[in-house]
C-alpha cells in the first residue's frame, strides 16, 4: 500500500481553508484529526517495515516540496496527531476560526517533523507560530493577549533569525535539502558557523530552550488549557525535533557541547523557576522548560552514546502526553473525579520518572548514557532537578487532590486517555524496539 | 509459581480498584495476601530451613522493553519475604473493621505486595529498581489518600532523591561490569565501586530512615491511615535494609569485597550512624506528645539498631540485626494498630488528651503491652534476644562508643514506652463510655503479637531461618538449639532468662500486693503550689510535661538538628529559585535582548 505523507499536511490545510464553508466545525475537525491519526499510524507501520519514505511533490528539489519520513519522524507524526485528536475532544465549544487555527497548528507541526527540506521547515514554523499566536490570544482577556504579544515578538525575531541562517546555508551549499547538506557538511567556514548560530537561536525560541524562552510562562498562562496542551505537544516538540536535526546536520563536537551546556542550564533554571511558582499553568510551563532542557541534554549525547536516542525518544513522547494531560487538568481547580486523579498522578509520576510510566525509561537511559560518558555533571544536574521537581509536583498534587470541582466527562476523560498512553508506553516494549531500529535520526 | 502469584495479585489489584464495599475488598485482599506467603513458605521448604546449602533456584524471564527481568529466590529474600508477608494478613484483617469504605487502601496494598515480592525475588538491578520505584509509587499514593501537604512533599522529594541515587549507582555498576545481573556483578575495592556503593547505600538509607535522612518519617507516619503505617513502618522500611544487606553481603560478588568491607571505615561509619540514630530518635520520641509521632521516632530509633548490626558485620551482629528487624516488624505494627484502635474509639491522638483507655479496651491494651515489652527489650518477649545479640556483637568487636550509646537508647526506649502505657492506657479513666475495639481489629493485633512470644521461647527457630543466609554470605553460622544460642561470649539460654525474670518479678509482685494502698485524689497531684492554668484539662494530665527535667537538660542539644539544617538548605534553594524566576521578569524587551545576547554569545564562541 502506498502512503503519501503529504496527505498528513495537505488534508488539514485544505479543510482549514474550507472550514468557513462547512457548518459543523467540531465534527469535521474531529474526523480530520482521526483520519490523520490513522494515516500517520499506517505510515508508521509502513516505514517501520519497509524503511524510510521519500516523497517529492510537484518539482524536484530544491523547488518542490521534499518529504522524508523515517521511524522517528513517523512516530512523532503519530504522536502529534493522536494527541491533537484526544486534546480536541476536550474542547467544549468550537468556533469555526478556532478549528481552522487548530488544524493549521497541527498540520504545520506535523510538517516540521516530516519535511526533508530546511526552507519548508521554516515555512511550517511560520504557520505554526502564527496560528499559535492567535490560539494563545483566543480567550481575549488581558493575560491571553499579553502572552500572545510576547510570543509574537519573540517568534518574529526567531523567524527572521531562522531565515538568515537558512540564507547563509543556501549561499554556502546551494541546496536546501537537509540530507544533501548533511552529507556535504565539513568543518566549515564562517558562514556555516554563523548559520548554525542563527538557526539554533531561531529554532530554540520555538523549542523553549533557555534563554530564548521568555514567552513560555506568559503564553502558557494566558492560553486556555487545551491550547497550552497543544503548544506543549505540537510546535514545541516539533521544535526540539528540528534541533535534533540541526545537531545531526552540524554534527561537530562543538555543537554537542553547546547543546549540553544550554540543556543543563535550561533544565536547572526551568525547574528552579517552577519551584517557587504559585500559578498552576505557569508552574507547568516552567516545568516544560526544564523537561525541554532534559531532552536537549539527551540530544547532546547523541554522538557519544547509543542510549541517547532512546532517552530522547522516551522523554519526548512521555513529556508530550503527560504535559498535555496536566495542562488539560489545569483548567479546573481540583481533580474532581477518579479519572482525573488517575490522569494527574500518572502524568506527574511520568514526568518525575517513576516506573512503570514512560518517563522512567527516559530517565533510565539518560542516566545510563551519562554514566557511559562518565559525565558526572549531567548526573548531578539530573539528581538535583529531580528532587526539585518532586517537591513542586508533590505540592501541586497536594492541592489538586484536595479541592474538588466536579468534572464533566468531556473534561475528565481526554487527560485520562493521555495518561493511559504514557502508562502503556512504559509497560509495552515496542517503543524501545522502534528506537533501536530507527538508529539515528537521519535514518 | 511466581507467575501465578504475580498474576493473582495483579488481577486482585484491578478487581479491588472497582469495589466500593470495604468488607468485600478486605476479604478479597486478605485471601490474596495468603498467596505470596504460601509461596514463600513453599520455597523455604524447598531449600530447607536447616540446610546450609541453597538448593532451589526459581528463574523466570520476561522480556520488557528489550531488557530481561530475572527472578530467583535467595535465602535473604526468603527471610524478608516470610517476615513481610506474614505481617500483611493481620493488617488486612484489622482493616476489615477499621475502614468504612474502600477508597483505595486495598488495591494499593496489593500493589505494594506486588512490589515487595518483585524486589525480593529480582536477581538483577533493573527489575530490582523497577519494583523499588513501584513501591515508592504505591507508598506515595497511600499518602495521597490523606493528602497532607507536608507529608506528600517530604516523602516524594526524599523518595525521588533515593530513586535517582540508586539509579545512578546501578548505572555506574552497569558501566563497570557490563551486566545488571547480581550473580555476575563483581564488586572491586576501587574508587568507582565505592562511589556506586555509597550512592546505593544512601538511597537505601532514605527508605530505612537513617538519620539524617529521616525527616520524611514523622509527617508521613502521623498523617496516614494506621493500617498502612503499620505496614510501612513494620514492613516497607525494612526493604531499605534488605537493599543494604543484598549489596554488602548477599550478592555473590560482594564476597570479593568482604575483606575490604570488614576492615573499612565505611561500615564502621554505618554502625555509628545507626547507633546515633537510635540515640537521638529515642530522645525525640521521649518528648513527643502526638502518639503517632512518638511511634514514628521510635521506629527511626529501632531501625537504627539494624544499621548497627549491618555495620558491625559479624555473624552475631547479622543475626541480631535480622532478629531485630523481625521483632520490630511485628511489635511496631502492633503498636500502630493499637494506636489506630484507640483513635478509632476516642478520635484522639495526643497523649495528653488520652488516658485510662485500658479499662474499657483491655484486649487492645494487652496487645500493646506485649508490643511494648518487645520494644523496650524486656524479657517477656523476643525483643530481648535481638538486643542481646546486638550488644554482644558490639562488645565482641570492642565498639566502646557504640555499645554504651545503644544501651542508653535502650533505656530511653523504656522511658517512652512507659509514657504510652501510662499516658494512653492507664491513669485517670477519661473515656468511660467507649467500647473495646471491634473483634477483627483485636484479632489482627493478637496475631501480630504471637511471633514475639514464640520467638522468645524458641529463639533458635529464628536463627534457623537465617542460617542459610549467613552461610551464603560467607559468615559463620551460630550454633544453637531451640532454646540456647551459643556465642563466643557465652550462652544465651531462654530458660535461664525466663526463670531469672520470674525471680525478679515475684518480689515485685509481692511488693505490689502487700504494700499499703494509698489512693490519692486526682487533684492531689498539684500540691506543689502549681496553679492549674487555662489549659487545666491538659496540664493536670499525668502525661503532661512528663520528663520535664530531662527535657530541660537534653532538648537544647537536640534543637538545630537535621530539620533545621534542611530548612536552611531549603531557604537557600528558595532564594536561588527566586533568582531563577526573576530571569523571567515579564518584560518582552528583556526577552528580546536575551535572544540577541544568546545569538552573540554562541556565534562568538563558535567563531572563536
Amino acid at each position: 500500500m502506498v502512503i503519501h505523507p503529504v496527505l498528513l499536511i495537505a488534508i488539514p490545510l485544505l479543510f482549514a481553508f474550507l472550514m468557513p464553508l462547512l457548518k459543523r466545525a467540531k465534527a469535521v475537525t474531529i474526523i480530520i484529526l482521526l483520519f490523520n491519526t490513522l494515516l500517520a499510524i499506517l505510515m508508521f507501520h509502513n516505514v517501520y517495515n519497509n524503511g524510510p519514505l521519500y516523497e517529492i511533490i510537484a518539482f524536484s528539489p530544491p523547488i518542490g516540496i521534499y518529504l522524508y519520513v523515517d521511524n522517528i519522524a513517523a512516530l512523532l507524526a503519530v504522536m502529534i496527531n493522536l494527541l491533537a485528536f484526544i486534546n480536541f475532544l476536550s474542547v467544549e465549544k468550537v468556533e469555526i476560526k478556532f478549528a481552522m487555527l487548530y488544524l493549521l497548528a497541527v498540520a504545520s507541526s506535523t510538517g516540521i517533523v516530516i519535511t526533508g527540506d530546511i526552507f519548508n521547515m521554516f515555512v511550517f514554523f511560520e504557520i505554526a507560530a502564527v496560528s499559535s499566536y492567535a490560539l494563545v490570544a483566543w480567550k481575549r482577556d488581558k493575560e491571553a493577549l499579553e502572552g500572545a504579544i510576547k510570543y509574537m515578538v519573540l517568534g518574529s525575531i526567531a523567524s527572521v533569525l531562522m531565515l538568515v541562517g537558512i540564507a547563509f546555508l543556501y549561499s554556502e551549499f546551494r541546496s536546501l535539502n537537509i540530507y544533501d547538506i548533511m552529507n556535504r557538511m565539513d568543518e566549515g567556514s564562517v558562514l556555516i558557523l554563523l548559520s548554525f548560530a542563527f538557526l539554533l537561536t531561531g529554532i530554540g525560541v520555538e523549542a523553549e530552550i533557555f534563554p530564548l524562552n521568555g514567552w513560555v510562562p506568559d503564553a502558557y498562562q494566558g492560553a486556555a488549557g487545551s491550547i497550552a496542551s497543544l503548544l506543549s505537544f505540537g510546535p514545541s516538540k516539533a521544535g526540539i525535533y528540528a534541533i535534533a536535526r540541526l545537531l545531526m546536520i552540524f554534527s561537530w563536537q562543538q555543537s554537542y557541547d553547546l547543546a549540553l551546556s544550554v540543556g543543563i542550564m535550561t533544565l536547572l533554571i526551568g525547574e528552579l523557576a517552577a519551584f517557587r511558582q504559585e500559578n498552576v499553568k505557569r508552574m507547568l510551563a516552567y516545568s516544560s522548560i526544564g523537561q525541554m532542557g532534559l531532552i536537549l541534554i539527551s540530544l547532546s549525547m547523541l554522538d557519544s552514546t547509543d542510549y541517547a536516542i532512546i532517552a530522547f525518544f522516551f522523554l519526548l513522547v512521555s513529556h508530550a502526553a503527560s504535559k498535555g494531560a496536566l495542562f488539560l487538568l489545569s483548567e479546573r481547580k481540583g481533580f474532581g473525579s477518579n479519572a482525573s486523579k488517575y490522569a494527574g498522578i500518572v502524568s506527574v509520576m511520568s514526568l518525575i520518572g517513576m516506573p512503570p510510566m514512560a518517563g522512567f525509561w527516559g530517565k533510565w537511559y539518560i542516566i545510563m548514557g551519562a554514566m557511559q560518558m562518565e559525565a558526572w555533571w549531567i548526573i548531578a544536574a539530573i539528581v538535583f532537578s529531580s528532587v526539585v521537581e518532586a517537591a513542586y509536583f508533590a505540592r501541586y498534587l497536594s492541592t489538586t487532590m484536595q479541592e474538588e470541582e466536579h468534572a464533566s466527562i468531556i473534561a475528565a476523560y481526554p487527560p485520562a486517555i493521555m495518561a493511559t498512553l504514557t502508562l502503556l508506553l512504559g509497560i509495552l516494549p515496542f517503543i524501545y524496539k522502534i528506537a533501536t531500529i530507527g538508529g539515528v535520526i537521519n535514518g | 509459581m511466581v507467575e501465578m502469584v504475580f498474576a493473582v495479585l495483579i488481577i486482585a489489584f484491578i478487581f479491588t480498584l472497582f469495589i466500593k464495599n470495604n468488607r468485600v475488598a478486605s476479604i478479597i485482599s486478605l485471601v490474596v495476601s495468603l498467596f505470596p506467603l504460601a509461596a514463600f513458605l513453599d520455597w523455604g521448604r524447598e531449600f530447607g530451613i536447616n540446610l546450609i546449602s541453597i538448593g532451589f533456584e526459581n528463574t523466570m524471564n520476561i522480556n520488557m522493553a528489550g531488557i530481561t527481568l530475572h527472578f530467583s529466590i535467595s535465602p535473604l529474600a526468603w527471610f524478608f519475604g516470610i517476615m513481610l508477608f506474614s505481617l500483611i494478613p493481620p493488617i488486612l484483617l484489622y482493616s476489615y473493621s477499621f475502614f468504612s469504605k474502600n477508597d483505595g487502601f486495598y488495591p494499593f496494598m496489593i500493589l505494594l505486595m506486588v512490589s515487595v515480592m518483585g524486589i525480593l525475588l529480582s536477581s538483577d538491578f533493573l527489575s530490582f529498581f523497577l519494583f523499588w520505584e513501584l513501591m515508592a509509587l504505591g507508598i506515595f499514593i497511600m499518602i495521597c489518600r490523606n493528602g497532607d501537604r507536608k507529608a506528600m512533599v517530604r516523602y516524594l522529594s526524599y523518595s525521588v532523591l533515593s530513586g535517582v541515587l540508586i539509579l545512578a549507582g546501578i548505572a555506574l555498576l552497569y558501566h563497570m561490569n557490563g551486566t545488571l545481573l547480581f550473580a555476575e556483578i563483581m564488586l572491586k575495592a576501587d574508587f568507582e565501586t565505592m562511589v556506586a556503593i555509597t550512592m546505593l547505600i544512601i538511597g537505601f538509607a532514605i527508605k530505612a530512615a537513617l538519620m539524617p535522612l529521616h525527616t520524611w518519617v514523622p509527617p508521613v507516619y502521623s498523617t496516614s491511615d494506621e493500617p498502612f503505617v503499620a505496614f510501612l513502618s513494620g514492613g516497607l522500611s525494612k526493604i531499605g535494609y534488605y537493599g543494604m544487606l543484598l549489596l554488602l553481603f548477599a550478592m555473590p560478588g560482594a564476597r570479593v569485597m568482604e575483606a575490604y568491607i570488614n576492615s573499612s571505615i565505611a561500615t564502621y561509619l554505618l554502625a555509628i550512624i545507626g547507633s546515633l540514630t537510635a540515640f537521638f530518635a529515642t530522645f525525640l520520641a521521649i518528648f513527643e506528645d502526638d502518639l503517632r509521632k512518638l511511634l514514628a521516632y521510635s521506629s527511626i530509633a529501632q531501625l537504627g539498631y539494624i544499621a548497627v548490626g549491618i555495620g558491625t558485620g559479624s555473624s552475631i551482629a547479622m543475626a541480631g540485626a535480622l532478629f531485630q528487624a523481625f521483632n520490630h516488624a511485628f511489635f511496631k505494627a502492633t503498636l500502630f494498630l493499637a494506636a489506630g484502635s484507640v483513635a478509632y474509639r476516642t478520635g484522639k491522638w495526643k497523649i495528653s488528651e488520652l488516658g485510662g483507655v485500658a479499662y474499657k479496651m483491655p484486649l487492645t491494651f494487652m496487645a500493646a503491652l506485649f508490643a511494648i515489652f518487645a520494644l523496650a527489650a524486656i524479657p517477656i518477649t523476643s525483643g530481648f534476644a535481638a538486643k542481646w545479640l546486638l550488644y554482644e556483637a558490639a562488645i565482641e568487636r570492642r565498639y566502646v562508643f557504640i555499645a554504651p550509646i545503644m544501651l542508653i537508647a535502650g533505656v530511653g526506649a523504656f522511658l517512652y514506652s512507659f509514657r504510652i502505657l501510662y499516658g494512653v492506657f492507664l491513669g485517670e479513666n477519661r473515656y468511660p463510655d467507649i467500647k473495646e475495639a471491634p473483634k477483627p481489629m483485636v484479632a489482627g493485633m493478637f496475631l501480630l503479637v504471637m511471633p514475639l512470644i514464640i520467638f522468645l521461647i524458641f529463639p533458635g527457630y529464628m536463627l534457623d531461618m537465617m542460617d542459610s543466609f549467613l552461610s551464603s554470605a560467607g559468615l559463620a553460622t551460630i550454633s544453637h538449639s531451640p532454646y540456647v544460642i551459643h556465642t563466643t561470649l557465652g550462652n544465651y539460654n531462654t530458660i535461664a532468662v525466663i526463670v531469672g525474670m520470674m525471680f525478679a518479678m515475684i518480689p515485685a509482685f509481692l511488693i505490689y500486693v502487700l504494700r499499703k494502698q494509698h489512693l490519692v485524689d486526682f487533684e492531689d497531684n498539684f500540691i506543689g503550689g502549681e496553679i492549674p492554668s487555662l489549659y487545666e484539662h491538659i496540664s493536670m494530665h499525668a502525661a503532661h510535661n512528663f520528663y520535664k527535667p530531662l527535657k530541660d537538660v537534653v532538648m537544647p542539644y537536640l534543637e538545630g538538628g537535621a530539620t533545621s539544617i534542611y530548612s536552611s538548605l531549603y531557604k537557600v534553594v528558595e532564594k536561588i529559585a527566586d533568582g531563577a524566576r526573576k530571569i523571567y521578569d515579564g518584560v518582552v524587551q528583556d526577552y528580546a535582548i536575551y535572544v540577541m545576547l544568546f545569538l552573540l554569545i554562541i556565534a562568538g564562541w563558535l567563531l572563536w
